[in-house]
């Protein structure tokens, strides 16, 4: 066994492979969650100003239509996301959607859809026939209510993008000139996920445990510069997270940040109360939004201060046990209700 | 603190609790929430001895009590001793067997617990303050639930006896008797608060475990002490875990799948994760069902002096353990009371799924017991760590005068948090309500009334409603399983109605005075016209004979209802009830078989003994149990049969507690004697 480390150790493959097997595995996993990722082939385009003339979150009644408008940036335009709102219960309304290239008098596609599976703040895609020549050329679309009444109805969620063309990219065009359009095709690709603020935000936390690793290996800070950088990135990605980051599966970023929580106190052996003073530095931030009517605001804001103090209790029980020495204070100056018993 | 400062902040402090509690000074009866009234004459309903049947079961139509067993002896003791024996009004007797035991634990309780953890520390009466006052059990005992008051009081003792049991080896028996003995009281008032305790008891020992390793546990004098510990709540719970084994099945099943199921621990997932971490209640302050507050900010102020106690810098090993378990405590807690609700409120449908035991907590806010045992304590060490800064300032005044200011600056805050309880504005067991005479009247009307009949109560029984083993009170929204007035009352008017009701031995139908203004409602405010409307309904009903009225109260009768016993082909000449499981019936002597009803819930216990034999209960209509008599048999019993689980266990149950009381006599005889030998 000693032979093996000394081995790994010598051939540097630990330098080597644990970098790459961290990065593949976070990759994998900000791939696997990142919220409305479109399958491969398929680009999207987002826009916020496509619906100017109708009010979010304003139901919409029998008889009364969402009109809009949007010029389409690529080829191959064949679903329209809408972000609908349901009021949070299920409308047995009946909704009309039409799509034509702006100018023509018919509708290219029409077609009848039942509200009920309408999810709230999420696009409901609304299919039609691929139209080969879409790019730049401006589409005008509606949806109509049927059957929509009082306490019945559904409207556009105030949520940007309202609004989400997806256009696929033929795979057969590839056999052309594979190479370029390949890569030509990657780009548009990575350009076309990463304009979105949210899933940059989204691979960064997932990938913030890889740059930390890589932030280890830079021996160049010294631990005042080491302890500002960290703590300030660790607190921007928190604040992303309960801000920026909308999504379903929020457990994951809460398994990477606390272990991005752990691996700080363990790398610059911080002591416990580090984890407490920041539980309850956020307490007032809480009471804060929970004073603005901010419910969603403040419940995140509750369930981090619980995770750090789970994490500061554990770690202060580790201490206990095994009476770490070179622990350093969180705040050097404070030394906070110090009693001698 | 100065002494005098001392005596007059604990003055305050005495003052605020007893200004909150003051309406349980008082003699008329505080009812509220689930605590009904008791007349005199109903006192001797409640015999000492369990039961695994019950007449006030399935809403007065008999039900099996196993699953409510374990608290039969506990419960109905103060009404045995104060009721029965010594024939005080029932004002009296909540007072002194529930309210008086709860508020003298409830305060002294956390106290002893902050005193024994922390010796050196002088804020323990903070915790008194915060555990007898929080909201959640302000809720709990306003709702009329003191009984479990009672044992949420005493897990804070349970909890210190347990530390010192694992800590202390030279006193380890005695201490595991007073362990032993506490938690059988647990037990048999409330099985959930005993669950609870064992998570709060199995934490510690847990850090224990991992902090000093398994030595300690794995030698004799640590499996004398679990014999000792957890032999006697086990022993002395023989009367309800031997029919309860026996019977091989999960008791709440019996009650139906409101208790079982993931849908009703969603549907009571009423607090959210902000409430359990700042230790508020859902229903604070108004304490109605279902009924949700919003969040309330300034309540934030608990958990951040709670935790603050983390940031305290404390030389002994063993307190820091101390704050870190009650740190677990508090977390653990917040964490289950918010139920269903997110964040991760899929761990506790889990939970309640797999976890023996678990099924209990469909109301998650049980849970809310150990945030409350965790912030009275912490609160108080975080107060202690504030003054003794105080207590390093140099500037004299500053220091003469921070040390009290701290505390009462607390008291303050937190007097303003509970605002509401001050102000008097809490409702059920903080408002006081004497009986209506309406109310005596009527019980003197059908308690005069020697026969077997059930009366039916529209909608349902009103608090201060007669019931008892010879006129059991039904309510109509559970005899129909419907909810709405309308269609209560066109179940009521159907034809089918009156043969139902004349089997199930119903003789009056009663329409309440509502005296306390929560049946009769629209949009929870109360309606007189829905009164009216009852009225007028039943009143068309041509069945039902107006027979008499107290007030707004309207007694109506029903023509030929059936009796307890009844059969329709044989000649019952008496039957006499001997217990709530036995029943004994003298029939004329019969040539050929016969059916004999029994108007109680079907339950397949239910037997009938005759010599040379027995006959088992088969569903007469679905509801009741009836039995084939075969000829000649002129003299039989009807008994439920789980009650010779029940008998045995009583047995071993007495036998046990003498047994246990032996060894401590005996050991108080020896440790007297020990004495003497050193000096010889």
């Amino acid at each position: 066994m000693e032979k093996l480390i000394k081995w790994l150790h010598l051939s540097r493959v630990l330098t080597y492979i644990v970098p790459i097997v961290l990065l593949v595995f976070l990759s994998t996993l900000a791939l696997s969650f990142n919220p409305d990722l479109p399958p491969f082939s398929i680009l999207l385009q987002s826009d916020n100003s496509m619906v100017k003339n109708f009010q979010p979150e304003k139901p919409i009644y029998k008889g009364q239509k969402i009109q809009g408008e949007f010029k389409a940036k690529f080829d191959n335009i064949g679903t329209l996301g809408v972000r609908f709102f349901n009021f949070k219960h299920i409308s047995d309304d009946v909704v009309i959607f039409r799509i034509k290239e702006k100018g023509q008098k018919e509708w290219f596609y029409q077609n009848t859809y039942k509200v009920d599976q309408f999810q709230p703040d999420d696009f409901f895609p609304f299919g039609f026939p691929v139209i080969q020549n879409s790019a730049n050329v401006n589409y005008i679309f509606e949806v109509e209510s049927t059957r929509g009444r009082r306490g019945n109805a559904i409207g556009l969620s105030k949520k940007l993008p309202t609004l989400e063309p997806r256009f696929s990219y033929k795979m057969s065009e590839i056999s052309t000139n594979p190479a370029a359009r390949i890569v030509e095709f990657l780009f548009i690709k990575f350009i076309n996920i990463y304009l979105n603020k949210e899933k940059v935000l989204f691979t960064i936390i997932y990938l913030s445990p890889f740059l930390m690793f890589i932030a280890t290996k830079l021996k160049t800070f010294e631990l005042k510069k080491k302890i500002a950088t960290w703590m300030s990135i660790y607190i921007v990605l928190l604040f992303s997270e309960i801000f920026l980051v909308d999504s379903k599966v929020r457990e994951v970023h809460y398994l990477v940040l606390v272990s991005y929580w752990i691996f700080i106190l363990y790398h610059l052996r911080f002591e416990s109360r580090s984890s407490f003073f920041l539980a309850l530095a956020l307490f007032p931030i809480m009471v804060l939004f929970s004073l603005m009517d901010q419910s969603f605001y403040s419940e995140q804001f509750a369930i981090w201060i619980y995770q750090l103090l789970i994490v500061g209790i554990l770690h202060s029980f580790v201490s206990l046990k095994y009476r770490q020495k070179r622990e350093v204070q969180f705040f050097k100056h404070v030394r906070f209700m110090e009693i001698k018993k | 603190m100065k002494k005098y400062y001392r005596i007059v902040i604990l003055a305050f402090v005495g003052l605020i609790i007893l200004w909150i509690y003051k309406q349980w000074f008082f003699i008329p009866n505080l009812i509220g929430g689930d605590a009904n009234y008791l007349f005199k004459s109903m006192y001797s309903n409640y015999p000492l001895s369990p039961y695994g049947w019950t007449w006030a079961g399935h809403s007065g139509l008999g039900g099996s009590s196993m699953p409510f067993l374990s608290n039969e002896i506990l419960t109905k003791l103060p009404i045995v001793i104060f009721g029965q024996k010594l024939g005080f009004e029932y004002g009296l007797v909540e007072k002194i067997g529930m309210f008086m035991p709860f508020l003298l634990l409830a305060v002294s309780s956390p106290w002893i617990l902050f005193s024994g953890l922390f010796p050196k520390r002088s804020t323990g009466f903070l915790s008194s303050l915060l555990f007898s006052t929080n909201t959640y059990i302000l809720m709990l005992v306003g709702g009329g639930l003191v009984y479990l008051g009672i044992t949420y009081a005493l897990l804070p003792i349970l909890i210190l006896v347990f530390i010192r049991l694992l800590q202390n080896r030279s006193e380890s028996l005695k201490l595991s008797i007073i362990f032993g003995f506490l938690y059988t009281i647990i037990v048999l008032i409330d099985l959930r608060y005993a669950y609870i305790g064992f998570y709060a008891i199995f934490l510690y020992g847990l850090l224990h475990v991992l902090l000093h390793g398994h030595k300690d546990f794995v030698s004799l004098a640590s499996a004398k002490k679990a014999l000792v510990s957890f032999g006697i709540p086990l022993v002395l719970s023989a009367h309800w875990l031997i029919p309860l084994a026996i019977g091989g099945k999960n008791p709440l099943s019996d009650l139906g799948d409101n208790y079982t199921t993931i849908s009703s621990v969603v549907f009571f997932s009423f607090a959210k994760f902000e409430d359990t971490l700042s230790l508020i209640h859902p229903n604070w302050p108004e304490n109605i069902f279902g009924k949700t507050s919003f969040f309330r900010p300034e309540f934030l102020v608990l958990p951040l002096l709670a935790f603050s106690a983390l940031l305290i810098k404390i030389k002994s090993k063993q307190e820091r353990v101390y704050v870190i378990y009650l740190s677990l405590l508090a977390l653990i807690g917040a964490f289950l009371a918010k139920g269903a609700n997110d964040p991760f409120g899929g761990i506790y449908l889990w939970m309640f799924d797999h976890i023996p035991g678990m099924v209990l907590f469909r109301d998650p806010t049980k849970w809310y017991t150990l945030t409350a045992i965790s912030f009275s304590i912490l609160i108080s060490l975080t107060i202690d760590a504030i003054i003794r800064w105080f207590g390093n300032i140099k500037n004299g005044a500053f220091r003469r005068l921070g040390k009290p200011g701290v505390v009462l600056a607390l008291i303050i805050i937190y007097a303003a948090l509970i605002l509401p309880a001050l102000k008097q504005e809490l409702p059920g067991t903080f408002v006081s309500k004497p009986v209506p005479d309406e109310y005596k009247k009527l019980e003197s009307f059908i308690d005069s009334d020697p026969r077997f009949s059930r009366t039916l109560w529209l909608p349902h029984i009103q608090r201060f409603g007669y019931s008892s083993s010879t006129h059991p009170g039904v309510s109509a929204q559970d005899l129909f399983n419907v909810l709405g007035d309308k269609e209560l009352l066109a179940k009521l008017s159907d034809e089918d109605s009156l043969l139902s009701l004349q089997e199930a031995g119903v003789r009056y139908v009663i329409l309440p005075l509502d005296s306390q203004k929560e049946i009769f409602v629209s949009d929870r405010k109360y309606d007189e016209t829905i009164y009216d409307e009852y009225l007028a309904s039943v009143r068309k009903i041509p069945w039902l004979r107006e027979v008499n009225t107290f007030g707004k109260i309207q007694v109506f009768e029903l023509p030929f209802t059936r009796d307890h016993v009844w059969s329709s082909d044989a000649l019952i000449r008496s039957y006499k009830r001997i217990s709530p499981v036995r029943y004994t019936v003298e029939l004329a002597d019969q040539a050929t078989k016969s059916t004999l009803i029994f108007s109680e819930s079907y339950n397949s216990g239910w037997i009938v003994i005759f010599d040379g034999g027995q006959s088992n209960s088969i569903p007469y209509k679905n509801r009741f149990n009836s039995f084939v008599i075969p000829p000649h048999v002129k003299n039989l019993t009807i008994y439920f049969d789980s009650q010779k689980w029940v008998d045995k266990g009583v047995i071993l149950t007495i036998i046990g507690g003498a047994i246990f009381t032996g060894i401590i006599i005996l050991m108080g005889f020896f440790q007297k004697k020990s004495p003497q030998k050193k000096n010889s």
